[in-house]
């Protein structure tokens, strides 16, 4: 697989987990424009430990899980009381407010001669953990797709099992869940911090794929690019993100005649897809007529 | 068994209900009438916990459950269905009715994930049973916002039946339906929701109310104004006032 | 004390444009419940429509005005037209992924015809400034706020003294209700951002002549700020979207005194992250009420 191949499918797989994360509290009736700010998180809690504190990778992956976990229970207590477009403002500043905290954060410690960590705007480079364990970049690739398929995992055996009903119900009718004895803010809060893990989990692989990550990578633009690749690619099934996130990265990468006017053709193709499918492509109802369609072949 | 006390609620500036208080006993099916606006849903919402009263209580087993929380409450055994018709309209009829189900103290997130095989095997029947109940077992694979407003109607009281509370609150259960469906209604109200279940039936028709319930309480502008008899109750002359106005008369 | 006032009399200026910006927010909220993440993309592009008669072929001032807002207007119709009156009134997030699709849309125009990260906008046809004691007064701020102050006054007179301004508030309450009453609520809707591309029009010309300078970014930044005016002073109202703005301004500029750059940005998204999870209604507002339908406006 070329050089080139391995990096548009890692990209693609680690932009995934920030699209599933979109997904997950779309699902719970959320409209979230922040999920970009536990990717971050990730990142630079995970840069933190393996590039300054020499820890392994799998401790650097659980300790920026658990902080964007973490901070994702916080923010979730805090917008409760909110939904619909309050909710997505509240997240928007909150994600806004870590990229721009993010870069007044100047912490460096020296390591083998070199000053190395977070230096505000100029980022946060020499996340070495790839160099330093001989890790090609189609090892990494497969890390990446072996906790991808792993989440997936998860998540499909929830929307299978009753949690995945009582989620629906949640962001279908809190109203009415709630009259049906559901709780609905213990499910809100569970979804929101299982949504801040993977989103974290994203941007831990992401900072050691890349070696370099700045703040303003971490904007608002890939926040509400993750919102709709669940929304493009349909909010029935957690592979509708994937189907976004496929039709984005790779579809524009494949199209490179059209140089220069890809958003344009883009933007314009999502326009109208969305006229037609305002769900998504794979939409509850359809994703219930392919399940009837399979269980009567 | 349900003990309401002199509940107040306002809206802003409007004193939605004054003082109302009713004592309902076990096995009791009270209708609940009166013009629009004179606080029916109010109370329901107010005694299911999606409103807070402003004062009084109300007592179920004893206990206060004002402030509770609607989850709380129904999880105690009252359930309830909605006058402008709530279901999940994106998930199929069976679907519907196991929702209904999933809220119970049976289960809880250990399970919710992992499923238990006995607790599972008889939630599915009562759903199943629930839909051969009200005639719905041919849809029950269809998407509910596919389906035509009488048979909504009787899917939420296939949620009630599979849920089987001790207490159940039927917010206008024929709304929108012509006198045959209403007819149909009532019928089968009377024979599958009401025998040994306490039930509180508000509506605005007169048959259903007169063919299901043995008490009707009549409330008039937030205040309780009857409460007797279906054949006593509506030819009290306050209550005819209240529906029609009063009678104007000339020197 | 004296920075204190100075800081305050600025931020009431640039607040006021903020103003503007929120009250387009509103309004189209307001009337379709959705959000229009073009709104910033079409006045930048309307700009940058502006910029380049400027450049090649040297407009006047008052030309570039013209045509900065004629740009708006008819990028505004493209939005609305494909993203808003072509999706179902009920599929909320489509819209609004959909206006962020086309966003995109509008910043590659806006590249690919002004390549370039930065380019002059042409000055405001007044230069110079006002010293009144110890203060200063620029003179764009001043036009700006008397022009904001104009505009305001005619939207309100617009809105309730007109027969058109009784229709769009009785769509925004409810649109089934104003079909009853005769009212076409897409033909409503189609004028209101007209309207709204006016007021963003005018509101990007003042902002973008008193910097001298435009980027593709303009779109997000006034995104930005329109957003955040219109939370801050409660959604739903054009009072409260001034108040907003004003809020905003003197939040900025006492910040950007006191604080330095850094923390300009940030102590806005704080502000409005404190107000929103203290008083989700906004500053004016009441507080999400049970039956207030915007709260419970599901997915």
């Amino acid at each position: 697989m070329s050089d080139y191949a391995v990096s548009i499918v890692s990209n693609m797989g680690m932009i995934a987990f920030i699209a599933l994360s979109a997904y997950v509290l779309l699902v719970v009736g959320n409209i979230s424009f922040g999920q970009q700010a536990y990717f971050g998180i990730g990142a630079y809690i995970s840069g933190v430990v393996t590039a300054m504190w020499g820890w392994p990778l799998w401790l650097a992956i659980v300790l920026g899980c658990a902080v964007a976990g973490s901070a994702a229970l916080v923010i979730g207590t805090l917008t409760l009381r909110l939904s619909g477009i309050y909710f997505a403002i509240a997240t928007l500043s909150f994600a806004e407010m870590i990229r721009l905290g993010l870069l007044s954060v100047h912490v460096q410690v020296e390591i083998d001669g070199e000053l190395v960590g977070p230096d505000g705007a100029e980022g946060f480079g020499d996340i070495r953990w790839i160099f330093e364990n001989d890790v090609t970049p189609f090892e990494f690739m497969t890390i990446i797709y072996v906790l991808l398929i792993g989440v997936l995992m998860v998540l499909v055996w929830v929307e299978r099992s009753r949690l995945g009903a009582v989620i629906r119900m949640v962001g279908g009718d809190p109203l009415l869940a709630q009259a049906q004895g559901i709780d609905v803010v213990f499910y809100r809060l569970l979804a929101t911090v299982f949504a801040g893990i993977i989103a974290g989990l994203g941007g831990c692989l992401y900072a050691h794929f890349t070696t370099y990550i700045e703040p303003n990578v971490f904007n608002v633009m890939l926040g509400v690019h993750s919102l709709a690749y669940g929304l493009i690619g349909g909010l029935g099934t957690a592979f509708g993100p994937l189907i976004g996130v496929g039709l984005d990265i790779g579809f524009l990468e494949g199209i490179r005649v059209f140089q220069g006017y890809r958003m344009i053709v883009f933007g314009g193709l999502v326009a109208v897809l969305l006229i037609f499918m305002p769900r998504g492509i794979l939409d509850e109802e359809r994703v219930h007529r392919i399940k009837r369609w399979l269980e009567r072949s | 068994m349900l003990s309401l006390e002199a509940i107040c609620k306002r809206f802003g500036d409007v004193e939605v209900l004054s003082g109302i208080s009713i004592d309902i006993k076990k096995g009791d099916i009270v209708g609940l009438v009166g013009p629009n606006g004179s606080g029916k849903t109010t109370l329901i919402n107010v005694v299911t916990g999606m409103h807070d009263a402003d004062a009084g209580r109300v007592l179920y087993g004893g206990r206060d459950i004002i402030g509770l929380g609607s989850h709380h409450i129904s999880r105690s055994g009252i359930a309830r269905t909605f006058q402008n018709l709530r279901l999940f309209p994106r998930m199929t009829v069976l679907e519907n009715v196991d929702a209904a189900q999933h809220g119970l103290p049976s289960y809880n997130l250990y399970q919710l994930m992992f499923g238990d095989r006995e607790v599972d095997k008889n939630h599915r029947q009562k759903s199943e049973w629930a839909l051969e109940q009200v005639g719905l077992v041919d849809e029950r694979d269809r998407l509910a916002k596919t389906l035509p407003l009488p048979q909504l109607r009787r899917l939420e009281i296939a949620r009630i039946l599979a849920r089987d509370p001790e207490l159940v609150f039927l917010d206008e259960p024929a709304g929108g339906m012509t006198p045959a469906e209403s007819e149909a209604m009532a019928m089968l109200i009377a024979d599958r929701v009401t025998p040994g279940r306490t039930s509180i039936v508000i509506e605005h028709k007169i048959n259903l109310i007169a063919q299901v319930c043995r008490r009707v309480c009549v409330l008039n502008a937030g205040i309780l104004i009857a409460d007797e008899k279906p054949d006593v109750v509506f030819s009290l002359p306050q209550v005819i006032e209240a529906y029609l106005g009063r009678r104007k008369v000339n020197a | 004390m004296v920075d204190f006032i100075q800081n305050c009399i600025d931020g009431v200026m640039i607040g006021a444009a903020y103003g503007l910006l929120a009250i387009g927010f509103t309004i189209v909220f307001g009337v379709m419940r959705r959000l229009n993440l073009s709104f910033g993309p079409s006045i930048m592009l309307g700009a940058f429509f502006g910029t380049w008669a400027f450049l090649t072929l040297n407009a006047a001032p008052w030309m570039v005005v013209i045509i900065t807002i004629t740009g708006t207007v008819i990028t505004g119709i493209y939005v609305e037209r494909l993203c808003f009156w072509a999706i179902r009134r009920d599929a909320t997030i489509a819209s609004m992924v959909s206006s962020f699709a086309v966003w995109m849309q509008l910043e590659e125009v806006a590249i690919l015809m002004l390549p370039g990260r930065t380019y002059p906008f042409p000055e405001m046809f007044v230069s110079g400034g006002l010293n009144f004691g110890p203060f200063f007064f620029r003179a764009e701020h001043l036009t700006t706020l008397l022009i904001a102050v104009l505009m305001v006054v005619g939207i309100r007179l617009l809105l309730y003294r007109t027969a058109f301004g009784l229709a769009l508030r009785a769509v925004s309450e409810s649109p089934d209700a104003a079909k009853y009453m005769g009212v076409n609520p897409s033909r409503i809707i189609f004028w209101a951002f007209i309207l709204v591309s006016l007021i963003g029009g005018v509101a990007g010309y003042l902002l973008l002549a008193t910097d001298q300078q435009v980027t593709p970014y303009f779109g997000l930044w006034v995104t930005f700020k329109g957003l955040i005016a219109m939370m801050l002073g409660g959604m739903g109202s054009i009072s409260g979207a001034v108040i907003g703005g004003l809020v905003l301004g003197i939040i900025e500029t006492q910040t950007q005194w006191y604080l330095g750059n850094a923390f300009k940005d940030m102590s806005a998204y704080f502000v409005m992250f404190l107000v929103l999870v203290l008083r989700p209604g906004g500053l004016l507002g009441q507080g999400i009420v049970e039956r207030h339908d915007l709260a419970f406006r599901r997915v």
